[in-house]
């Protein structure tokens, strides 16, 4: 029981960041790979606040999104210069940088070592301790995220950021200043990103840089492709499927020394055929609309 | 019915540019144009193909920055002004190939371009207020679409509508935006007759709601039936400007163009 909780906790956190990337993959149309980056501030952040200020869950994620929406603002900077591929190149030098700054700031972050001994949430005078009792917390978490991103993307504010992925010249013609509409989004998205890894630290209770590397990037456009991208329910169904493919390989008893290199292989595998039979991924939609 | 949707100001307004000028690489698009544009005024701009008539409205729409000169709207010097900004300010393009969200419906299309949208600011996205209205823009767009002559496509995808068709939602989504002056790159093109008067009929209405209109076209009937004033072009430069009967009979006009 403890086993599915901590995958579901797990599942939760990575729908919450597949969330996250959807609306910068699946409305704005531009594939960033500094989503992890963005996760690890959100985790680093909570986990320094809570073990050295001994501050609440609330308030930590508060500090997380703050510190995560700050950093975003260095892939909006880039935003203003470059353009496509050339922004997807930006958001690899942020994921390179800001990894790179967790392991290399060892004053702050205790670098490869990581840091250990992070508090359990503290809901005001409720410490949450039970497996149980957290997943509650990450269901409410992902629920508050997924509501959040579906009423950006249904808004008039989605419907510009739809139009900036299909047309941005057209959007431009009719008064639409995509640069900034570009930025709210990445910044909403850090937020959102910056907020699961708050959640994150607590559950995971050590966090070091391997949980925040280029691969977790990649991992998390492949759950927002599978499952379906400027989709309603596809960047949750992408993360809960491939949570539950990488942990079902536990149970198939690969060698250790193997496991990892079949894990890339079946993702290549499931990728190609999504996008042969379902490119608009498990669940995703055939319009321009939601 | 009058389109009382969106409002158009009733003091006297121009767009104009002063001897404007850009090249791209060794080619000189546009010379030392200079060309004004009035409040009911339709403009329309004729030449061969490279004369610089698209270059001319990427210019004054803003999506082209001129190496010298000066734009101007209702006398302010708006030159360097970003696209989106020169549309907020009034100046709304259509492009020579429809631009349109073609996986979209026809309303939705328009009510992207609806100016002045509190749903449109990622904090009023999350209030009632916008959704409100949304609703209130849902119903304008619908009437303007009634105006251009898209009775019963509101809920059509733009992809299933026939080219004419794509046309007239190309210039309901300027009308949304609340455009006063009309840059049209051949909105007749690929339209066949009975398409044309419609449009035709479509833009005489704007211009007697105030709006003024400046257009590129190729066909010289329907430039004849439309316009109060023609522009030709020829290698950048204007060769003649008039009424058209008056532009046609130049022989230098015949040269370049009709010959």
């Amino acid at each position: 029981m403890e086993y599915i909780l901590r995958v579901l906790v797990l599942s939760c956190v990575y729908a919450m960041l597949a969330v996250s990337l959807d609306l910068i993959v699946g409305y704005v149309g531009i594939l960033s790979l500094a989503q992890a980056a963005l996760f690890g501030i959100g985790a680093y952040t909570s986990a320094l606040l809570a073990i050295h200020w001994q501050l609440g869950f609330l308030s930590t994620q508060f500090v997380s999104i703050v510190a995560a929406v700050l950093v975003s603002g260095l892939l909006s900077l880039a935003a203003f210069r470059l353009k496509e591929d050339y922004l997807v190149i930006g958001s690899f030098g942020l994921q390179l940088i800001v990894y790179s700054g967790f392991r290399n700031f060892v004053w702050l972050t205790n670098g490869p070592d990581g840091v250990g001994g992070i508090p359990r949430p503290r809901l005001l005078f409720w410490t949450i301790e039970s497996d149980g009792a957290f997943f509650a917390l990450a269901v409410v978490c992902l629920a508050v995220s997924w509501q959040l991103k579906n009423m950006i993307s249904s808004s008039p504010f989605g419907r510009v950021l739809r139009a900036i992925r299909e047309d941005e010249t057209f959007a431009t013609s009719l008064g639409k200043n995509t640069m900034v509409f570009k930025c709210l989004a990445f910044a909403f998205s850090a937020g959102l990103a910056g907020s699961a890894g708050g959640l994150y630290a607590h559950y995971a209770r050590f966090i070091d840089p391997s949980s925040f590397t280029l691969d977790e990037s990649v991992l998390l456009i492949s759950m927002v492709v599978i499952g379906g991208p400027a989709s309603v329910w596809g960047p949750v169904a992408g993360a809960f499927a491939l949570v539950a493919m990488q942990e079902g390989l536990r149970f198939i008893g690969l060698p250790a020394s193997t496991s990892a290199q079949v894990r890339q292989l079946l993702y290549g595998a499931l990728l190609i055929v999504i996008v042969a039979t379902r490119p608009k991924g498990l669940v995703g939609t055939y319009r321009f609309g939601r | 019915m009058t389109l009382d949707f969106p409002p158009v100001l009733d003091e006297v307004k121009c767009l104009s540019c002063e001897r404007v000028s850009k090249h791209y690489g060794g080619i000189a698009a546009v010379q030392n144009v200079s060309c004004r544009l009035d409040c009911k005024q339709i403009v329309a701009v004729i030449g061969p193909n490279g004369a610089g008539k698209t270059t001319l409205i990427n210019i004054l729409s803003g999506f082209v920055r001129p190496e010298s000169g000066r734009l101007l709207l209702d006398g302010y010097d708006i030159t360097g002004r970003p696209p989106h900004d020169v549309a907020v300010m009034g100046v709304c393009r259509t492009f020579q190939e429809v631009r349109l969200l073609r996986e979209a419906t026809v309303v939705e299309n328009v009510l992207l371009a609806r100016s002045t949208q509190a749903g449109e600011s990622i904090f009023g996205a999350f209030g009632g207020a916008s959704r409100r209205q949304e609703v209130e823009n849902r119903r304008n767009c619908q009437e303007l679409l009634d105006f251009v002559g898209l009775e019963g496509c509101h809920s059509h995808l733009v992809s299933a509508l026939s080219f004419g068709q794509q046309k007239l939602v190309s210039l309901a989504c300027c009308l949304a935006t609340g455009a006063r002056f009309l840059m049209l790159d051949e909105p007749f093109a690929g339209l066949h007759r009975r398409e044309v008067n419609d449009v035709a009929v479509v833009l005489r209405r704007l211009q007697q709601e105030g709006r003024a209109i400046l257009f590129i076209e190729h066909d010289v009937a329907a430039v004849r039936e439309l316009a109060d004033s023609v522009l030709v072009m020829d290698e950048g430069r204007i060769l003649a400007q008039g009424p058209i009967d008056e532009v046609l009979r130049r022989s230098d006009v015949a040269e370049a163009y009709l010959a």
